[in-house]
């Protein structure tokens, strides 16, 4: 069990996280917050690239800081910005890494064969990085991190430049690893997480604002969404007096999807909210207080 | 396996290889161009194997007797071609007679080639008488007083060397029993080997293993940065002690380098010319002394191979010193371009630095104690060097005071580099 524990994180006069608190079991857990809300920030205290200014993280009890090396071969990290070597092929680029995993040259070889299958690069197994696309070096970073079999799987836009195929196969490939491990995912775009994740974590004005189920967290605004016809010459009037979540053209008219708290108008027909509706939500400043939410 | 891998990550840079071969080019180019000088050279080969190289009574006689010898043959000789006889060799040399000679054909090349020998015994011969005066008068308290003068020293840094000196003359007077100043070598003011060999070739061989290790060093501690691979090498389980497996292959490979360097140049020198008989000639001997008419005082009776191989091990620590400043520098600043950069800011003010320091300061001559003024004078390493430098144990004080206090800086980095947000 990794705990998170009254965490903060300032950088000088900036504070990035304050009061983080967590817990996390075998499962997948889902970190949604936009660009800049401090998830790479908690990521990196998670792998120990930052530390906290205050409070503490655990793992089964000890402070992963003292555990250092203890701790860091059990966990696996693909960061956002996930740096590689040109000239270097995915093989050799693997291996590399895994001798800094401390893995045996002779099992590192099986397993750097093993992974590459998995995530289809085999056929490029030799050939330069260079020449590789965005999404085949993602598929690399993804192999690096499940290297040393990590009891902690800690991925940070993960799929960011996989095409849609490769997308549904790194889901279904993340769902069968959470079966026996922690795997925190951190990502902007919900549809990420919204299938596979046990539990959603969002951070708004440096602390974590949910720790919930999809369905838990979606329920906070049951009843508050709804979609409805709206004519062309409307819709600037529309958008500045709801929220709106989505908006679709068809048959000449724009179809909206909206939330808002006034009471229902016969026209508008109430919808089950979904994750991306909360995140939307949660992200538009002013439309409901913090109190309101949690 | 890390540090094998890191290992690779040196070799396979094409700068770094590209830099080494040129190097080893460019010394290679360096030994072609003296080695003009290697025939006359090797006419001392003949001498040794014939009268020793201690130039005592006995030794003086039989070099004496050959070389009258030979002077009677040539004399012989000429007298039946032009009925010329000389009295010396280097008669012959004269620009009246010698050119009118090369151009009536008179003498064939061989013939050319024995005077040529034969005018470089007598120089040796010549030079025996010249350098036991010299040592006899040689005064080494007057030429502490001599360079006080002449870089105006005074007060408590003009004592300290007068009494350095004083620590010297004692050595000089053992030299001189042991007669270690007459032994026969290459002939300093004609050949300047000294020079050539410790000052050009060593000098050039210690600025081009500089220029690949603080290359090297600086990218190699900054590769995951430079790169953006930190964050995925920094969180592996080896983490941030791959700073120690930098290290010690920065170390390794500066010393394969700097061996490789020294190994394949001094292997072509000595290809080149002939030093057979010579490895065991005393590093003080008087032969050596070239134009500027300096003696080379030993601190200790050394053999040249024995100087050569002090010299070559000075030459690896020193560029250890230059791995560990690189080092220090790249933990503090994470851009190999710029660590390269001001690695030379600060190898231009180790050597300013004692030029503002007051002269009647013994700071002044503590200031020298540092590796940037050591390599800038690798002639003079291990003997009498300039009343700056000249303390008995001036080499291996300053690399052993710089080793441990970048040792410890280098440590105190790497400690601070692990509790770093990266």
């Amino acid at each position: 069990m990794l705990i998170v524990e009254d965490v903060t994180k300032n950088f000088g006069q900036f504070n990035a996280l304050k009061n983080i608190n967590l817990e996390f079991h075998n499962g997948v857990y889902g970190l949604l917050a936009p660009n800049g809300a401090g998830k790479t920030t908690l990521i990196k205290m998670l792998t120990t690239l930052l530390f906290p200014t205050s409070g503490s993280i655990r793992y089964d009890g000890e402070d992963i800081i003292k555990m250092d090396e203890r701790y860091r071969e059990m966990i696996g990290y693909l960061p956002q910005e996930f740096g590689y070597y040109k000239n270097y092929s995915p093989t050799s680029y693997l291996l590399y890494l895994a001798a800094l995993k401390g893995i045996h040259r002779k099992t590192a070889i099986a397993r750097v064969e093993e992974l590459l299958k998995t995530v289809a690069l085999d056929h490029v197994a030799n050939k330069k990085m260079k020449k590789f696309s965005g999404g085949m070096i993602q598929r690399v970073g993804i192999a690096q991190a499940m290297l040393n079999d990590p009891k902690i799987l800690i991925l940070d836009e993960p799929t960011a430049g996989l095409d849609p195929k490769e997308r549904v196969r790194f889901r279904n490939l993340l769902t069968n690893l959470a079966r026996d491990r922690i795997v925190i995912l951190s990502t902007h775009i919900v549809s990420d997480v919204e299938s596979i994740a046990n539990e959603i974590i969002m951070i708004k004005n440096q602390e974590v604002l949910y720790k919930d189920t999809v369905s838990n967290i979606c329920g906070n605004i049951q009843g508050l969404v709804y979609e409805t016809k709206v004519a062309y010459d409307e819709t600037e009037r529309f958008r500045s007096t709801y929220l709106t979540l989505s908006e679709k053209q068809e048959n000449g008219s724009m179809y909206m999807r909206f939330l808002t708290e006034d009471t229902a108008k016969a026209e508008w027909k109430p919808v089950h909210p979904n994750l991306e509706d909360v995140f939307l939500y949660i992200y538009q400043d002013g439309v409901l207080s913090d109190d309101q939410t949690a | 396996m890390i540090k094998q891998l890191e290992f690779k990550k040196i070799i396979s840079s094409p700068i770094i290889l590209g830099l080494f071969v040129l190097f080893l080019l460019f010394n290679c180019f360096l030994i072609y161009q003296q080695s003009t000088l290697r025939h006359d050279m090797r006419s001392l080969q003949p001498i040794v194997h014939e009268t020793g190289t201690l130039m005592n009574e006995e030794g003086r006689q039989k070099l004496q007797t050959s070389y009258e010898q030979d002077l009677n043959t040539w004399n012989k000789l000429s007298q039946s071609k032009t009925g010329d006889t000389y009295q010396t060799a280097v008669e012959f040399y004269k620009p009246e007679l010698y050119y009118s000679l090369i151009e009536s054909n008179i003498y064939s090349k061989e013939e050319l080639q024995d005077i040529n020998k034969l005018a470089i015994k007598e120089t040796y011969v010549n030079s025996i008488q010249e350098i036991e005066t010299k040592y006899n008068e040689l005064n080494v308290m007057e030429n502490a007083e001599e360079g006080i003068r002449l870089f105006g020293l005074k007060g408590a840094a003009a004592e300290k060397v007068r009494e350095q000196y004083t620590v010297l003359k004692p050595r000089v007077e053992e030299l001189i029993q042991n007669k270690e100043h007459l032994h026969l070598f290459f002939h300093g003011k004609m050949f300047g080997t000294h020079s050539f060999l410790f000052k050009t070739l060593f000098g050039f061989m210690l600025f081009q293993a500089m220029i690949l290790i603080v290359l090297f060093t600086a990218f190699i501690v900054n590769y995951e940065f430079e790169h953006k691979t930190s964050l995925v090498a920094y969180a592996t389980k080896r983490g941030r002690r791959l700073m120690w497996d930098k290290l010690l292959v920065s170390i390794f490979t500066s010393t394969l380098v700097t061996v490789v360097l020294l190994a394949i140049t001094l292997f072509v020198y000595f290809m080149v010319f002939d030093y057979s008989s010579l490895w065991n000639v005393p590093i003080s001997s008087g032969f050596l002394i070239e134009l500027n008419k300096i003696p080379f005082i030993s601190w200790w009776n050394v053999t040249f191979i024995q100087y050569l191989l002090m010299s070559c091990g000075l030459v690896v620590i020193c560029q250890i010193l230059f791995v560990l400043i690189t080092f220090c520098l790249s933990m503090l600043i994470r851009n190999s371009y710029i660590v390269f950069t001001l690695f030379g800011v600060i190898f231009l003010a180790g050597l300013y630095v004692p030029s503002i320091i007051p002269k009647d300061s013994t700071m002044l001559l503590y200031a020298h104690f540092s590796p940037f003024i050591l390599v800038m004078n690798v002639k003079k390493w291990w003997m009498e060097s300039g009343v700056f430098t000249t303390f008995k144990f001036y080499e291996v004080i300053t690399v052993t005071g710089w080793l441990i206090a970048l040792l410890l800086t280098a440590w105190l980095l790497i400690k601070r580099f692990a509790r770093e947000n990266i």
